[in-house]
């Protein structure tokens, strides 16, 4: 197709500043927030796709309908599996068995006295032994060491959650919950997973501080998945204990699966003020049409075709998307990137990765091409002699 | 068989109840490099029959040959395509486009052909020195009187040397002196170039230029002396 220089369109975007700014910012608004969103989803997706192990499975009462929290088992739990069950995965001559207590307890920070008033932050602990480490593949210390009696460390996200400046879950510093006081000897990652925002303690304490002798659930990880139905035989046979096995990744998208909703709720959201913007761009450039009918039609009548036009319109529309997008992306960049969400007891980072940044800049760019088209078809149905005759 | 052949065209614009005939069954016959001007009064259908001949516009029926191409059968694309070989369109006002300069203008209808930037630059060059204007590429439309603009217009309309030239009164906004520049080079391209022109204009000095005289009045096409009153 023979088309007009590509000076033209990049000219015509001169020829109304204001609105030209105007189709710019919305493109970098749309930029951002598709960023946003996608970040959104995907940090939320992924704080579960992290924990989940294909060799792991969970151990919880059956009267819990697997909440974490509402389950209690014994505690003799560990020991009961490693001696009947074959295929457990033996680390360092340890079974990879991990029993924990799940809870939320409000919690302080700092030695106190705390100022009159001051509220309790809602946190959720997680009482640990050693063998945890064995388990939780993807728990890593980034700093300190693991806790004794008296000492937490705490995920990397939990300042986040509970809404708190950085440092003041440094190394050194004290947390007090379920009436006694903790130091912080270390911090730990735990990508992707809900884990990075718990503090975690030793098991043993925490029993003592809620008078509990039993665990909330047991973490068992086998030599691999074909070792799950000698663990589920292992429940039938002992129905004494009352016990479900749910292996992890079924656990983890059961719960990522709870979230949906709000997934698309934020994508109907996005989806609204995206669709804004495309009314809106749209708009403008059916004004920026009618302002040049004439113009256009001379254009015709030199022998371009309507689509050498549409074209060059769509160049236009493009390369204002792309640089208002562009501005979006950076904008999405400085202000998103490192930045957390907090939901109920959890949080989790927004992923400002490559896929968010594709899916902001395909965004902008397809929004300044769909909002061609009104325009388009305007310009394929200018009836040359009639426009010529515009004043 | 003439350059431009009309054969009973019909032009009618319907406005509700109202039926407008400029054009009613008009038949005309122009030989390759005549210089003919149209005359009649205002609202006679002078524009809509340049428009028809020029192919920016469709006849209701007949038939209308130009250059050997029977316009009534081509599709839009190629009626485009046929107006960017054959016809150069001036306009009573100069339509340039007003953020391209007098040089881009001109060189517009050149992108619509197979032709290097070497090329492009040569005709545009020898357009622009035709029309006495190659002091003033650079400008862009707004920086130049409105005699010059329509001279740009001109070789907008000539530089990609196609055998038509139509002209819907290019003097009209023009003072006395820019029209006498317009017109003596339009009738330099009849005669050294041997372009065909077809003139619609109001001004009966501007008639005097031409070598065949048409009017138009009531849908009807008149040729000869009594044209010329
Ligand atoms: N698009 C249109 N829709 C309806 N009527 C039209 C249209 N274009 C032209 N007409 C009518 O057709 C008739 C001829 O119009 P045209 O523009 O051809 O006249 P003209 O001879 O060029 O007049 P002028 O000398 O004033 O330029 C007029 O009555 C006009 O109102
Ligand atoms: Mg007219």
């Amino acid at each position: 197709m023979r088309a007009l220089p590509f000076d033209y369109a990049i000219r015509n975007l001169g020829r109304r500043p204001m609105r030209t700014l105007l189709t710019g910012l919305s493109s970098a608004l749309v930029a951002a927030l598709l960023v946003a969103t996608t970040a959104f989803v995907r940090g939320l997706g992924g704080t579960f796709s992290g924990a989940a192990q294909s060799d792991t499975a969970i151990l919880l009462s059956t009267v819990a309908e697997r909440d974490v929290v509402r389950s209690t088992v014994t505690a003799g739990l560990p020991e009961l599996v490693s001696a009947s069950v074959p295929g457990v995965r033996q680390i360092g001559g340890v079974p990879a068995i991990s029993a924990e207590i799940h809870m939320g307890t409000n919690l302080r920070l700092g030695e106190g006295p705390d100022a009159p008033g001051a509220e309790p932050l809602a946190g959720f602990v997680r009482g640990v032994t050693e063998r945890a480490f064995l388990v939780h593949e993807a728990v890593t210390l980034l700093e300190g060491r693991p806790p004794r009696t008296g000492e937490v460390i705490v995920g990397r996200l939990v300042a986040a959650q509970l809404g708190v400046p950085e440092q003041e879950l440094a190394l050194g510093r004290k947390l007090r919950f379920e009436g006694a006081t903790f130091e912080i000897v270390g911090r730990f990652a735990a990508p992707g997973t809900t884990i990075e925002a718990e503090i975690w303690t030793p098991l043993a304490e925490l029993r003592g501080l809620t008078k509990r002798d039993d665990s909330s659930v047991a973490f068992v990880r086998m030599e691999s998945a074909a070792g799950f139905p000698d663990l589920e035989l292992f429940t039938r046979r002992r129905l004494d204990l009352e016990l479900t096995m749910i292996p992890s990744s079924t656990y983890y998208r059961e719960l990522s699966d709870y979230f949906a909703p709000i997934r698309s709720m934020a994508w109907a959201m996005a989806a609204l003020i995206v669709a804004g913007a495309l009314f809106g761009g749209a708009n403008t450039l059916n004004a920026a049409v009618q302002d040049r009918l004439k113009e256009l039609a001379a254009l015709r009548a030199v022998g371009y075709s309507g689509l050498a036009l549409v074209r060059s319109l769509a160049q236009e529309s493009l390369v204002l998307a792309a640089g208002g997008g562009l501005v979006g992306l950076l904008l999405a960049r400085i202000f998103l990137a490192g930045s957390s969400v907090r939901i109920a007891m959890s949080a989790f980072s927004l992923a400002v990765d490559a896929p968010a940044i594709l899916v902001g800049f395909a965004g902008a760019l397809l929004l300044g091409l769909i909002g061609t088209a009104p325009a388009a078809v305007r310009v394929l149905r200018l009836p040359i002699a009639a426009a010529l005759k515009e004043p | 068989m003439g350059f431009i052949e009309l054969r009973d065209v019909t032009k009618t614009y319907r406005k509700g109840e109202h039926v407008v005939t400029p054009l009613d069954r008009v038949s005309l016959d122009i030989e390759a490099g005549e210089f003919c001007v149209l005359l009649g009064p205002s609202g006679s259908g002078k524009t809509t029959l340049m428009n028809l001949v020029a192919a920016i516009d469709r006849a209701d029926s007949g038939e209308l040959r130009v250059g050997g191409t029977e316009l009534t059968k081509l599709s839009a694309s190629a009626l485009a395509d046929w107006r960017a070989r054959t016809v150069g369109y001036i306009f009573q006002q100069s339509n340039l486009v007003p953020v391209l300069t007098a040089y881009e203008n001109v060189e517009l209808p050149l992108w619509l052909q197979p032709l290097s930037r070497a090329e492009r630059h040569a005709r545009v060059s020898l357009a622009l020195a035709a029309v006495g204007l190659s002091d003033r590429a650079e400008h862009l439309p707004k920086q130049l009187s409105g005699g010059q603009e329509q001279r740009v217009a001109i070789a907008r309309a000539i530089v990609a040397d196609p055998p038509l030239l139509v002209a819907d009164e290019p003097t009209g906004n023009l003072d006395h002196d820019s029209a006498e520049g317009v017109l003596s080079l339009l009738e330099r391209l009849n005669r050294e170039r041997g372009k065909t022109i077809l003139m619609v204009t109001h001004d009966p000095r501007a008639a005097e230029r031409g070598t065949r005289h048409f009017r138009l009045d009531k849908g009807v096409l008149a040729e000869g002396a009594e044209a010329r009153r």
